[in-house]
């Protein structure tokens, strides 16, 4: 039996992969390779082919035919659900060639699914079978128009396995592979000759155009009309000349692939045609190609090759995708497009180890003591905090932004503030968030300003376009800004943030440009006490000295005191003897790992979107009610604002964020009752007034309790009684120590000089006295 | 064993093509080209035979007196790795086999693919050690290759005098920097802020950039090839000692005539990965790396040569002997630091500080330390600095001095970023290896203007000593790397700038002196290194004892937060440590609470 081989590069027609494939296809046609009987650039029919004896691949034992037969079945009858009328490639051929696109996205897992030796040797032989690809879609293209000329590609995607960059090896040289990284560099486009195109000098004859291989030109010798032939006379006419685009870029790992220690591996990719552009520095893109090697020359014109390769992938496909973090694009917001379309866009069709990851994951949002679970795992390192890891992991997993139809919308993320002592790891548990969060953006207030944090305009330098850059908080658009040292901020970009806190836009009007730019930005903002601790005799306002405007935007306020209790003392002796003693690695075996956590927060910020059940709604309102009526003491006469409707807000966003640590599509009653009881936590903290011991809400809107200010009026009256009855108009002065000392002998309550001169000032800007430096006179 | 057929030293490749000829022999040959005995060969002759005294090493014999292709021996710091490199191993020759493993470039006849064998090679950028003392220096150079110099100067005097002709001589070798000939070991020149110009002015001239770290001149980088995937075990900033086949690849020498070529070779092939093409054989020599062994600062020691160390091996000290060695470096540091006991016991324990467990983000056992000087700055005050620079440097393998001067500081970034076009990380002078010493002189900084790099440079110093890490800057993202770098501020007044673990406000009671006896050195030295390593446990019933004191502490004192427990618990360790103590016992912890009772009050007189 007569076996042929043929070199199936032959009938790619024009298709520039192979033009670089120096050592394969170079190796390959320098082999004779007996005649096909393919030696027109097109495949003749399948019928034909009957009777002749098997052709082989080059080198391999794969049949030709055996492939050409296995890929037209599977073109023509998979199906993804077997109800389907028509096979799925058949329809997307169809709607590629009403778009008049050039390629075809074909999923591998498809293929792996329908044929799993069509797949092993798609994966081992890419070339050849990517051929027997080409070809068969022209033919079903010409089945299904007879007038159809455009080459149709084909783009295999979504290989069963993606391998590390720094795993590549020379065994996979010529294979199919499957890469992740980040683009570092791109080159600029690189024209590439396809079809030359010649005249002749002397006579003006032109021959029809040629195609050219791997960018060799053959310039004819001769012109080709018989009756002129003159030598050396045939010019390259440029701008009738085909060219493609090329495009060299360059991969890098992302730095979770990267091992500790080690620099990160970079790959160069060449693109052609569509691929070119379609990424930019910076993107994470998961690219399938084939692998290659090139021998490098010593010199330009020397034949002797050095012993080293230059390897590159020749991309076939690239998706882009941001895996590594947290991903926060709402399904809503992205583009629902088929996946086999649209340039490079590729769908969502979960792989299989996904999937895996994903049942992982519900499996853990089913354990029973999940939420204390994720708690511990949020910052194993630093030490109690419990109620204020809970914020921050509701933080993490954010409330459903709701947008009404009449266009008012809800955030659905969180702001919290930490105020507390120094050295009770704040920016500990800020760097940690900052790293879980997505896109996160860790700034410092002392070295912020107002344009660094919002947008600003710039004229371009090149063009004197004016520009808008994007601050920090644009940046971390759908993720967590952490800005630590919030009271070290100035006031002016502290205002700022008013608008983003409440509104989630950041507007702008400078110089031409009126922007509203988006910013659903969760603020995480944490702060020292104005003096360097807490003094806990002093307001909260007086405590953070931040605007009470500002204040009351964020949901939940920590306070991280350090409070003297020897229980907690003890806990954290043995904490930190252990951490210098013992071998911190075994300490927590409950709690999730990093990637763990972000997986966990990412799927569920992505498919959960609870929606508050009637019981629990109920519940929040017989809660905030509560809530607003305890500041009523029985029979007492003042009334005290306990609760606002910022805070009903606040305790919706909880609740639901609670749901959604749970993976449940409804918010439950149990998730209401802890939303309270956070609240609550926090408010008790942040919100105590320390003279009746109630919540108090006015005082972080105002900066002044109920009975603070109470206090202050009855201070006032006794001040003018005193005076009235003291001192005469226009008479001598009385020194303040001495109205001091008499003050303090009527009344029973403790009264400090700060008081009286502030109720002083108070009776001098009702023009009752003067009062100037320590002597009182009454006008 | 095989028969000696060839030199393992002076013709290495021999003896691995005779190897690889006996595997050709045995069977088919493998395609991924592992290793067919040679390693084996090579740590039998070297470790076993005592070979390893005749290799000579690079940076201590001149280059030209080493024939190519000859085994050599290289001690540096990994500073970049590149990707790996494809290389034809394996070729067919007519009906033999060939290899080019262990060398550079091999006219392959261009023939088919399946007469040769693809295998891969990694490269790596390795610089000599930033901040290596020359003592270490000396200890590695075989004793008749050493130039006849004074070997460990005894007076930092003679010292500076000493170096003030090299570096006219370095003005002059600017000129010709291709002269690598010259091997006088080099000096500690970091004393010296003045010639910082001098050698940032050398890089910006420098075509090629060597990135040498910290404005090393003398010393050659090398490109070290790594084979067999022995590079697993091979992270960025260790010190390894490679030991293989230097040659020379007269194609990718570079002349600096036709430098601009070879900028276009860069620019105008994207494809091109070659980095060799960016660095001159003449400058950078190639080393295919046969057996390498990292050189952790304990093992330091072990690796050097017998002659120098007198017989005397770290594990050798006894009990006894540790707590004489302590004592007389104590009373030596309370010396050169002006008769201050208190601040000799605590420059001690810094110096024995090192990062042992980490718990993201903390690294727990760093110990930085703050002395403080406030008298008005003399003439006699700048020396002060120098005197303890140069005890350290006398005691510690790596050290290094940074003068953080305005300049200093605005000046470039001290971390390390990637240059992306020419693919390769640009060092920074925070790019060392674990177990260097710091020393930041804040003395020298006088109010004026950061600029953005000052204030990004002032970020990173803060966070190295901080959380121990530097950010390398990868363009589109930062990776933190962890160090282990231990710092000692000197400053005037306490540093706001760079706050310390422990500060130490001096109270010299005499003169500061810096006669340095001799004898005592090497022990001390191998003391430092013997009690770092050291292990350390706890008791459980001294942990309860702790965690009473602790308690109780807190509650006499709400002032002492956590900060303050980890300073006295890695105090604690390091004091049982410097006694070579492997279990904390009740009265080091009574000691330690008594230095920083101590300390306190010093620190309330301030």
């Amino acid at each position: 039996m007569s076996v042929q081989f043929v070199d199936l590069n032959f009938f790619r027609p024009s298709y520039q992969r192979n033009d670089f494939s120096i050592p394969s296809s170079g190796r390959r046609r320098a082999q004779p390779a007996t005649p096909s009987s393919y030696s027109e650039g097109r495949p003749s029919s399948e019928a034909d082919m009957e009777g002749a004896p098997p052709t082989l691949v080059w080198g391999t034992n794969i049949s030709v035919q055996d492939v050409n037969q296995a890929v037209q079945r599977f073109l023509r009858n998979y199906r993804e659900k077997p109800t389907d009328q028509e096979g799925k490639y058949i329809q997307l051929l169809e709607q590629v060639m009403e778009m008049e696109e050039d390629s075809l996205n074909v999923n591998a897992r498809n293929i792996l699914e329908y044929d799993e030796d069509l797949y092993v040797k798609m994966v081992r032989y890419p070339l050849e079978v990517l051929a027997i690809f080409d070809i068969v879609l022209m033919d079903m293209a010409v089945r299904l128009r007879p007038l159809w000329e455009k080459h149709i590609q084909v783009r295999i995607f979504n290989l069963k396995d993606t391998v590390n960059m720094r795993d590549l090896n020379p065994s996979d040289i010529e294979k199919m592979v499957s890469v992740k990284g980040m683009i570092i560099r791109c080159s600029s486009i690189i024209p590439e000759i396809k079809e030359s195109f010649f005249r002749c000098l002397v006579c003006g004859y032109s021959p029809p155009p040629s195609g050219v291989d791997r960018g060799q030109v053959e310039e004819p010798t001769r012109c080709g009309r018989p009756e002129c032939a003159a030598l050396n006379s045939m010019a390259l006419i440029h701008n009738r000349c085909r060219f493609a685009d090329k495009q060299i870029v360059r991969l890098q790992e992302t730095p979770d692939a990267i091992p500790e220690g080690e620099t990160p591996h970079t790959v160069s990719l060449l693109m052609h045609d569509r691929l070119v552009d379609a990424a930019k520095p910076g993107d994470r893109v998961e690219i399938t190609g084939v692998f290659r090697a090139m021998s490098v020359r010593v010199g330009p014109t020397q034949r002797t090759l050095k012993s080293l390769f230059k390897t590159y992938i020749d991309c076939l496909h690239l998706k882009k995708s941001d895996k590594g973090r947290l991903q926060a694009e709402d399904p809503l917001e992205r583009d629902i497009q088929s996946d086999n379309y649209a340039s490079f866009h590729e769908g969502d069709i979960s792989p299989l180890e996904q999937e895996e990851q994903i049942q992982k994951l519900k499996a853990l949002s089913k354990l029973p003591d999940i939420y204390e679970r994720l708690t511990r795992s949020l910052a194993p390192s630093i030490w109690e905090l419990e109620d204020i890891k809970k914020g921050l992991l509701c933080q993490l997993f954010g409330g459903t932004a709701k947008k009404l139809k009449s266009g008012a919308s809800f955030r659905g993320d969180m702001n919290v503030l930490m105020v507390g002592d120094p050295g009770t790891s704040k920016s500990q548990l800020l760097q940690y968030v900052h790293k879980l969060a997505p896109r996160g953006i860790y700034t410092s207030g002392r070295g912020s300003s107002a344009v660094g944090l919002t947008a600003y305009v710039t004229k371009d330098p090149e063009t004197g376009e004016t520009v808008l850059e994007s601050g920090a908080l644009v940046l971390s658009d759908r993720g967590i800004c952490c800005i630590d040292e919030f009271d070290k901020m100035s006031d002016n970009a502290r205002s700022m943030l008013h608008e983003v806190m409440e509104q989630q836009t950041v507007s702008v009007a400078k110089s031409g440009i009126i922007a509203t730019l988006n910013a659903r930005t969760s603020v995480l903002a944490c702060a020292n006490p104005s003096g360097s601790r807490y003094n806990p005799r002093m307001s909260v306002i007086d405590n953070i000295q931040l605007p009470p405007t500002l204040l009351s935007r964020f949901d939940l306020i920590y306070l991280v005191l350090d409070k003297p209790d020897e229980q907690t003392d003890r806990r954290l002796a043995r904490h930190l003897v252990a951490l210098h003693y013992e071998n911190p690695e075994v300490q927590s075996q409950q709690s999730l790992d990093l990637p763990t956590l972000t997986a966990y927060v990412t799927y569920a910020r992505q498919h959960i979107h609870p929606k508050l059940s009637d019981e629990a709604a109920e519940d929040l309102i017989s809660g905030y009610v509560a809530m607003r009526r305890k500041g009523n003491f029985p029979g007492s006469s003042k009334k005290v604002i306990t609760a606002t409707p910022r805070q009903l807000e606040s305790l919706i966003r909880i609740s639901e964020a609670l749901a959604r640590i749970r993976y449940s599509d409804v918010v439950e009653r149990c998730d209401a009752a802890e939303a309270l009881r956070l609240l609550e936590v926090a408010l008790q903290q942040s919100a105590t007034d320390h003279s009746t011991g109630t919540i108090d809400m006015d005082l972080i809107t105002t900066g002044v309790s109920a009975s603070e200010r109470t206090r202050r009026a009855s201070l006032v009256m006794a001040v003018r009684n005193l005076i009235s009855e003291k001192m005469q108009a226009g008479g001598s002065t009385m020194r303040l120590m001495q109205l001091l000392e008499e003050l303090r002998k009527e009344s029973s309550s403790e009264l400090s000089l700060q008081d009286l001169r502030t109720a002083l000032t108070s009776l001098a800007s009702e023009g009752v006295i003067s009062f100037q430096g320590d002597g009182i006179r009454r006008l | 064993m095989v028969g000696k057929a060839y030199d393992c030293v002076l013709n290495p490749l021999g003896a691995v093509r005779f190897l690889f000829d006996k595997e050709v022999g045995s069977g088919p040959i493998d395609a991924h080209g592992r290793d067919w005995g040679v390693h084996g060969l090579f740590t039998r002759t070297l470790f076993e035979d005592g070979g390893l005294s005749q290799v000579p090493e690079i940076n201590s014999v001149p280059l030209h007196s080493i024939p190519a292709n000859s085994l050599v021996r290289f001690r540096g710091m990994v500073q970049d790795m590149f990707n790996s490199e494809y290389y034809i191993g394996a070729y067919k020759d007519g009906d033999a086999w060939r290899t080019t493993k262990y060398s550079d470039v091999a006219a392959v006849p261009s023939c088919s693919e399946s007469s040769m064998k693809i295998w891969e090679r990694r490269p790596l950028y390795c610089v000599p050690v930033p901040g290596e003392n020359l003592w270490v220096k000396d200890a590695f150079t075989p004793l008749d290759a050493q130039l006849p110099h004074s070997p460990t100067c005894s007076d930092p005097i003679t010292n500076r005098k000493r170096s003030r002709p090299e570096e006219e001589m370095d003005a002059e070798d600017t000129e010709m920097i291709t002269d690598v000939t010259e091997t006088a070991p080099d000096n500690k020149r970091s004393c010296e802020g003045a010639d910082l110009n001098l050698e940032t002015k050398n890089c910006h001239d420098d075509p090629c950039n060597l990135n040498m770290p910290l404005g090393e001149k003398k010393l050659l980088p090398c490109l070290v090839k790594v084979y067999d995937g022995l590079d697993a075990d091979l992270k960025l900033n260790d010190v390894v000692e490679f030991i293989g086949v230097l040659t020379f690849d007269p194609e990718l020498t570079v002349h600096p005539g036709t430098v601009g070529e070879s900028v276009d070779c860069i620019h105008g092939s994207f494809l091109d990965e070659d980095i060799s093409a960016q660095l001159p054989a003449s400058r950078v020599p190639r080393l295919h790396s046969i057996l390498h062994r990292k050189l952790s600062s304990d093992q330091l020691f072990q690796a050097m040569p017998m002659n120098t160390l007198g017989q005397l091996y770290p594990d050798a000290l006894s009990r006894s002997s540790f707590e004489e060695l302590r004592s007389s470096l104590v009373a030596r540091f309370t010396e050169v630091l002006g008769g201050d006991g208190l601040a000799a016991e605590y420059l001690l324990l810094h110096l024995l500080s090192r990062v042992h467990a980490r718990v993201e983000p903390m690294a727990v056992g760093k110990l930085s330390l703050n002395i403080v000087e406030p008298r008005p700055m003399k003439d006699g005050s700048t020396s002060f600095i120098q005197m303890v620079s140069h005890t350290i440097s006398t005691l510690l393998p790596r050290s290094h001095l940074m003068s953080l001067s305005l300049e200093f500081l605005n000046e470039k970034l001290i971390a390390p970023k990637k240059n992306y076009s020419s693919n390769r990380l640009m060092t920074g002078d925070l790019q060392l290896a674990d177990g260097t010493h710091l020393m930041l002189d804040e003395t020298v900084l006088r109010s004026g203007q950061l600029n953005d790099i000052g204030l990004q440079n002032v970020h990173f110093l803060k966070n190295m000593m901080e959380w121990q890490k530097v950010e390398y800057d990868f363009e589109f993202y930062k990776m933190e790397m962890s160090t282990d770098v231990a710092v000692l501020v000197l400053s005037a007044a306490r540093s706001r700038l760079f706050p310390s673990d422990v500060v130490l406000p001096l109270r010299p009671t005499r003169g500061f002196s810096s006669d340095f006896p001799v004898e005592n050195l090497w022990r001390w030295r191998i003391y430092l290194a013997a009690a770092r390593a050291g292990d350390h446990t706890i008791d459980p019933t001294i942990q309860k004892v702790l965690e009473e004191e602790l308690v109780s502490a807190r509650q006499e004192d709400r002032s002492l937060g956590p900060e303050v427990f980890h300073r006295w618990l890695t105090l604690a360790r390091l004091l049982s440590l410097s006694y070579g103590e492997s279990t904390l016992s009740l009265e080091r912890w009574n000691m330690v609470r008594e230095m920083e009772r101590r300390l306190t009050e010093r620190l309330r007189v301030c």
